[in-house]
Order: structure tokens, then C-alpha cells, then sequence
């Protein structure tokens, strides 16, 4: 059960990180280029 | 502009996103101390107040990918094709979730980690789709060939979502009956019912939030191809 709890954490956290990451990346090229 | 609209989008997915982990944090809480223990099943049982939300969830985000690529085919407008693709990847990630979480409650509940039972098989295959779906926008160059291609994919995936909902029905199978989507009133103590409730509303304002900063990104990037063939 505990496993289940953790890996779901570890997912979700984890894509949310990498997703915010992406998007701040890709936003910060788009402004550079609006500039 | 674009640059702007995509920022005002990653920033208020992420305000949401972060709502939605606190919430969810909240749910850690309800279930693993403020929910009674199953008589039958024991703490295994618990699982069940993730998986169902991430599958009710990823069902939710595939369905959306179908709609919007059949109103894209039709309407032509380019924010349906974000939203799909957006949909597409966040219904991934929270299809992980369900194919994780699924076979460490089976294991002890079953005795074996995966059975290619119908419901359980219907669901890998529409995961797969999915993936493909991704893979296919990944491959696909020109923007009109690749929305258009890819929402044709996500229609076909959305066909399969009432049949995985109706496989328990349709197929003799090892997998639980609906306890809550059903035609009847739910089968759940209110304690339970109230806390997987709860669940789903956290996991759904995560869809929406997760989904806003994919959006945000698919925005970002359509400008980087404008840029591209500019050039």
C-alpha cells in the first residue's frame, strides 16, 4: 500500500517538475524572439 | 504576444498545479488516517483512493483528446489541436499512475501482479494508442499534416473509452464492478465514498492544472516553428 502511495507521488511530482521546466524553457526562447 | 499568452498560461497552470498537490496532500491524509480500513481487503484497499481517480482521470483526458481532434476536423482551429496534444501527454503521465498503482493492489489481492483480463487488457492497448499518439506528433513535421493525422488517432482512442467503461459488463472478468459511475446509487460506506470523491476532485483540478502549462508550452513552441520557417 505504502508503495503505491509513493510511486504515485513520485509520478505525478516528478512529471509536474520536468512539464513546468519545459514551459518555462520554451516560453523564455519565444520572449527572447519577441524582443 | 504569443510569448506573453504562453507565460500567462505555464503561470496560472502552475498556480493551479500546486492547489491541486496541496489537495492531494490533503487526500494522503484522509485516507491513510481518517478512512476506516476494509474489512476484507485490509490496507491494500487504500490503493484503490489513487487508482480510481487516475483512471477516471486518465479516461477523462483521452476522451477529450477524441472530441477535440473531431471538432478540430471539422472546426479547423488550431487551440483544439493544443488541447488535444496537451491532454494526450497529462492523460499519460495519470495513465502511469493507473498501471502502477493497479498491479501493487492486485498482488496481494489477486496473488499476481497482471492478468490479460479484458478491462485490464483494453486499458494497456488504449495507454499504448496514446503513446503512439505522442509518438506520431513527435514524428510529424508540417503542423496542419500533424494535427490533422493525430486527431484521427485520438477519435480512435476515444472510441475505445465506453468499451474499457463496459468491458466489466460486457466480459466475464477478474476486475471490480463500477462502485460509483454505475446506473444505481454507489456502493461504498459514505467515510469511503467521501474520501475517493475528494480524491477526484484533486486529481481532476491537477488534470486541468498539468494541462494549462502544456497548453502554455504548445504555444511557446507553435512560435518556434513560426520562427523556423521564417527563416
Amino acid at each position: 500500500m505504502v508503495a503505491a502511495y509513493v510511486v504515485t507521488a513520485v509520478i505525478l511530482v516528478g512529471y509536474a517538475v520536468m512539464l513546468v521546466r519545459r514551459a518555462r524553457k520554451a516560453v523564455e526562447r519565444a520572449a527572447r524572439h519577441d524582443d | 504576444m504569443s510569448a506573453t499568452a504562453a507565460r500567462a498560461y505555464v503561470r496560472a497552470g502552475t498556480a493551479i498545479t500546486l492547489l491541486a498537490f496541496l489537495a492531494l496532500a490533503g487526500v494522503y491524509v484522509l485516507a491513510l488516517k481518517f478512512t476506516p480500513i476494509e474489512l476484507r481487503q485490509g490496507l491494500a484497499q487504500k490503493i484503490f483512493y489513487l487508482h480510481v481517480p487516475a483512471a477516471w482521470n486518465a479516461l477523462l483526458a483521452f476522451s477529450v483528446v477524441g472530441l477535440c481532434g473531431g471538432l478540430y476536423l471539422w472546426l479547423n482551429d488550431r487551440r483544439l489541436d493544443r488541447l488535444a496534444e496537451s491532454s494526450a501527454e497529462v492523460g499519460v503521465a495519470l495513465g502511469v499512475v493507473m498501471l502502477t498503482t493497479g498491479p501493487i493492489w492486485a498482488r496481494p489481492i489477486w496473488g499476481t501482479w497482471w492478468t490479460w483480463d479484458a478491462r485490464l487488457t483494453l486499458t494497456l492497448f488504449l495507454f499504448f494508442l496514446f503513446v503512439g499518439y505522442l509518438a506520431l506528433r513527435a514524428a510529424l513535421h508540417d503542423p496542419g499534416e500533424r494535427a490533422r493525422f493525430s486527431a484521427v488517432v485520438g477519435v480512435l482512442g476515444l472510441l475505445l473509452v465506453p468499451f474499457i467503461h463496459l468491458s466489466v459488463y460486457l466480459f466475464r472478468t477478474l476486475h471490480p464492478q463500477p462502485i460509483v459511475l454505475k446506473p444505481s446509487a454507489p456502493s461504498l460506506p459514505p467515510e469511503m465514498l467521501r474520501t475517493l470523491l475528494i480524491s477526484g476532485l484533486a486529481f481532476l483540478v491537477l488534470y486541468i492544472g498539468l494541462v494549462t502549462i502544456r497548453y502554455g508550452l504548445a504555444l511557446a513552441e507553435e512560435e518556434k516553428e513560426r520562427r523556423l520557417d521564417a527563416t
